[in-house]
């Protein structure tokens, strides 16, 4: 838990991304076999704070 | 007929087979060859019942990850059918296609020589004849995870189903309370010449046979062989080789929590890695189940998981959204469990001690250990899980770290799943067995059960095992009739 707790008056672009795990880029590190079914693109990008998978959708800062 | 070897010692001058171990395979080995006439003998270590005396005799030291190995395992006749709790997923092809990663090669065979014998299995653990594995919710929808597929048997307990057979059955003996405590090798024949046996006072005595099968699971498989000094002397068995090697399990992964949106159906999921998962992650396949806490089945959800749902959606700024979440702490809607894949590797192993049991047979020492690909399938799972959970709008995920950080320990139970420390292969220097079942450099010596995988898959193994035994009952069947020019 205590990893990514994360402090707001220090957070910025920054700490956003030391404290969350950017998820999404299994596929393009793993290659698949060609004669396999490849799944869809995906819509979304994943965010992990504090454990919980989320899109990162809702943690884009316009700003930023 | 069944007889107590405690009473009643007398053996027949010879059998055609002596089979080791009377649980599922050595059961279902022990009815088919003497029902196709042959003279057989099944010894079964404990009794009909358990008892901590018999039981006792499977008290191993650990070195490595809590495997249970004494209570997760039943020394008595029916062997651990007697606690099985019956679920039945058959292999598909791409457990013998794909290798696992590392310099250990997959199963020697194809699926297609298993996959006959799928419908004898069914019949023996009283799955309905020809029924589909069926499932019981739909897939996700990134083509990763399908719905798992499986059948539940009553469950079948052996010793209960085929106490009629074992005891009428011509042809056939069935000794309880009678200990394998040893193997007797002829290097030059190449043949195993004689099981000694030993009643609970160790008084001992030779079994002569044509054949001889361990089926005694995957510990005392590996054990038996490596306890066998003429095994040893002759090389057939190497104490820093294969044998008891590549010891594997299913992982059961405390995964994370879950919430679920309120329109979902609150029923349990069950999910089934894809071929294209293994091919994309080059990753071990795997069970993932989701399962709702009974409060929230019986009482709905808590306040504090609206309000999680409320903070993700809404306009509050990132920095507080962020703060939020990562301070958000509560059990959610449910849990996710698993059952997941080992790869075999050789640090996973069981060896023998320097001490003795009671009976005169060297003790046993698990090395229960997972690699960085267990690991990585652990990790890849969870996450991918994870993701397409919230993509289908079913709900969103809270993994435990150590599910996506491979630097933290990972918490973890097994599933008494035992496999693979007497693995086929090849050729002897990938495994033990060759693709009939028979230690490399002997010449009638058999392994049966999920001792022989060489990879586990993440397929409940009791059915497969079943699979594999009556394929050597056939093979062994066959290969007599041909030697003897016997018509049965």
């Amino acid at each position: 838990m205590g990893k990514l707790t994360l402090c707001t008056a220090l957070l910025g672009r920054r700490g956003f991304l030391q404290s969350c795990v950017l998820l999404g880029v299994g596929g393009a590190v793993f290659g698949g076999g060609a004669d396999v079914a490849r799944k869809p693109v995906e819509k979304t990008g994943y965010v992990v704070i504090n454990g919980w998978v989320l899109p990162s959708q809702y943690f884009r800062n316009e700003q930023a | 007929m069944i007889k107590d070897y405690q009473q009643q010692k007398t053996l027949r001058d010879g059998y055609d087979f002596c089979i080791i171990g009377a649980g599922p395979a050595g059961i279902t080995l022990a009815l088919r060859l003497a029902a196709a006439g042959w003279n057989v003998m099944l010894a079964e270590g404990g009794g009909h019942e358990y008892s901590p005396h018999s039981q006792g005799l499977y008290q191993c030291t650990s070195t490595g990850l809590e495997l249970y190995a004494e209570e997760t395992r039943l020394r008595y006749l029916g062997g651990t059918s007697n606690h099985w709790a019956g679920r039945c997923r058959p292999f598909t092809p791409s457990d013998f296609a794909i290798a696992p990663p590392g310099d250990l090669p997959g199963w020697p065979i194809p699926y297609s020589e298993i996959e006959g014998y799928l419908a004898a299995a069914m019949e023996i653990v009283d799955l309905p004849s020809g029924a589909a594995f069926h499932a019981m919710n739909t897939g996700l929808s990134g083509g990763e995870f399908e719905p798992d597929r499986f059948l539940l048997s009553p469950p079948t307990r052996f010793a209960q189903k085929y106490a009629t057979a074992l005891n009428e059955t011509a042809g056939l003996d069935v000794f309880i309370n009678c200990n394998c405590v040893d193997l007797e090798f002829d290097k030059a024949s190449g043949q195993v010449m004689a099981a000694v046996v030993s009643d609970y006072d160790r008084h001992r005595q030779r079994v002569q046979a044509r054949h001889f099968i361990l089926a005694t699971g995957a510990i005392e498989n590996a054990r038996q062989l490596l306890n066998s000094e003429t095994l040893l002397a002759a090389g057939i068995v190497d104490k820093q080789g294969l044998t008891g090697c590549c010891f594997m399990e299913h992982l059961n992964i405390d995964m994370g929590t879950f919430i679920l949106k309120s329109d979902q159906d609150k029923e349990m999921r069950q999910y089934y890695t894809t071929d294209a998962f293994v091919a994309e992650y080059q990753a071990g396949k795997g069970n993932v189940t989701a399962a709702l806490l009974s409060d929230v089945q019986t009482y709905g959800r808590t306040a504090e998981v609206k309000h999680f749902l409320e903070n993700l959606a809404c306009d509050m700024g990132v920095a507080s959204k962020i703060e939020f979440f990562a301070k958000f702490s509560c059990p959610g809607d449910g849990v996710i469990g698993t059952m997941i894949e080992q790869f075999p590797n050789r640090q996973s192993r069981i060896s023998l001690l320097d001490e003795k049991d009671e009976l005169g047979v060297a003790k046993v020492n698990v090395n229960w250990a997972l690699s960085d690909t267990d690991r990585h399938t652990i990790k890849c799972i969870g996450t991918e899980l994870a993701k397409q959970f919230a993509d289908m709008d079913l709900g969103y995920v809270k993994l435990n770290d150590f599910v996506y950080d491979t630097s933290v320990p990972l918490k973890m139970a097994p599933h008494a799943h035992h496999m693979g420390t007497t693995r086929m292969a090849a050729s002897p220097e990938f495994g033990v067995v060759d693709a009939d079942c028979k230690v490399f450099g002997t010449q009638n010596l058999y392994i049966a059960g999920s001792s022989i995988f060489a990879k586990g898959g993440a397929s409940n193994p009791t059915m497969p095992l079943l699979q594999f035994a009556v394929r050597l009952a056939d093979h062994l069947n066959e290969k007599l009739k041909s030697a003897t020019g016997a018509t049965v």
